[in-house]
């Protein structure tokens, strides 16, 4: 048990995210998380889950799938998440259905820290915050980019 | 034209991110902020600007323009804003150029706030910094749920191209590649693997 907050300690420190943590800080969160290995294929969040917990990647790569609502079967597979990403940090703060499934596509490390403490140290701490959004907007960025090559791509260019 | 009014301390309770102020950061965005009052077709942001202010409709309708990167020719209205609606505030720690072009789709007007205030205030203010939080949050995943549509749409188109094949006799999709496809659909190869992939199996 000691090990393992050993190692979650020293994930949290080696995230980045987490350097302006004050030691009560990191204790609360360190008590909160623990590390998760994923095998390739398996499948870490399913689409329309409430998710309890947000996923740092330590190392590996998992993917997004998003199962169509107008074409039951069919799906779209999104950018590849990897090292430094954060999974669900999009529902820190409002507890909706997750919108996509994620699976490891290789063998996999996260560190995982309950949604609600996070939520709680976040609030305290602005400069967590600014990370976060840092991270959110570079994501929005990805998003729009994903989403309007598709919108352009539905229109006849040659033309 | 732009005409400039200064802002009444009412109008900040139009909008959630200014729900929390507190009188010293209230001031500060009241002596800072404007609003801009748009004529129909008027430019607010062009796509690649790097943004010094965010703005927060308070009336009228903006649509949300993409110029092609690939085919300059091309341009797309990617989504309509309303009165609510932050423009910019994705970006708000980072500089990003934006992504599109906005246009006042009749006579609006917006709340418009120097962005290094609004990121300070946030910074100071847990509230503020939820609301915008949760304002980004929300736009991440109508992204997501919107490709759907988009999907859909070119997925109408394939089958449309299965159905002519096989009306020409031509098998489909054994005898063409994607980029066969992409070039006979006018749209990008890598569009028309996604909706191979997310397609059931078909003989």
């Amino acid at each position: 048990m000691q090990k393992l907050s050993k190692a979650t300690k020293l994930a949290l420190k080696n995230f980045g995210f987490f350097d302006s943590l004050r030691a009560e800080e990191l204790q609360k969160l360190v008590a909160e998380s623990r590390i998760l290995d994923c095998t390739k294929g398996e499948t870490l969040v399913t689409q329309g889950d409430l998710l309890s917990q947000i996923y740092f990647i330590l190392s590996g790569s998992l993917i997004g799938k998003r199962l169509s609502e107008l074409n039951p079967g069919a799906e779209a597979v999104l950018t590849p998440f990897k090292f430094g990403d954060v999974i669900g940090q999009e529902i820190l703060f409002s507890n909706v259905p997750y919108p996509i499934s994620i699976i490891a596509s290789s063998n996999s490390t996260l560190l995982v820290i309950k949604r609600e403490t996070l939520a709680e140290v976040a609030h305290n701490n602005s400069q967590l915050m600014v990370a976060l959004m840092k991270r959110m907007a570079t994501q929005l960025a990805a998003h729009e980019t994903n989403i309007y090559k598709l919108i352009e791509s539905s229109f006849d260019t040659k033309h | 034209m732009r005409t400039y009014f200064q802002v009444a301390p009412i109008t900040l309770s139009i909008f959630d991110v200014f729900d929390g102020l507190s009188e010293i950061e209230r001031t500060s965005v009241l002596t800072t902020s404007k609003l801009r009052e748009c004529k129909s077709g008027e430019v607010i942001i062009s796509q690649g600007d790097i943004l010094s202010e965010v703005h927060f409709i308070i009336s009228g309708t903006f649509i949300f323009k993409r110029r092609s990167e690939v085919d300059p020719c091309v341009e797309v209205v990617a989504k309509l804003c309303g009165v609510g609606d932050g423009m910019g505030d994705g970006t708000l720690f980072q500089d990003f150029p934006f992504k599109g072009t906005i246009e006042a789709l009749g006579d609006a007007v917006v709340l418009s706030i120097n962005k290094q205030v609004l990121s300070e205030i946030a910074e100071a203010n847990s509230k503020v910094m939820k609301a915008l939080y949760l304002r980004s949050a929300k736009k991440i995943i109508g992204f997501i749920e919107g490709m759907d549509k988009q999907l859909g749409e070119l997925s109408k188109r394939l089958e449309a191209l299965h159905v002519d094949l096989e009306k020409a006799g031509v098998p489909f999709p054994k005898s063409l590649t994607k980029t066969e496809m992409a070039k006979m659909l006018g749209v990008s190869r890598v569009a028309v693997s996604q909706v191979m992939n997310r397609a059931p199996n078909k003989d």
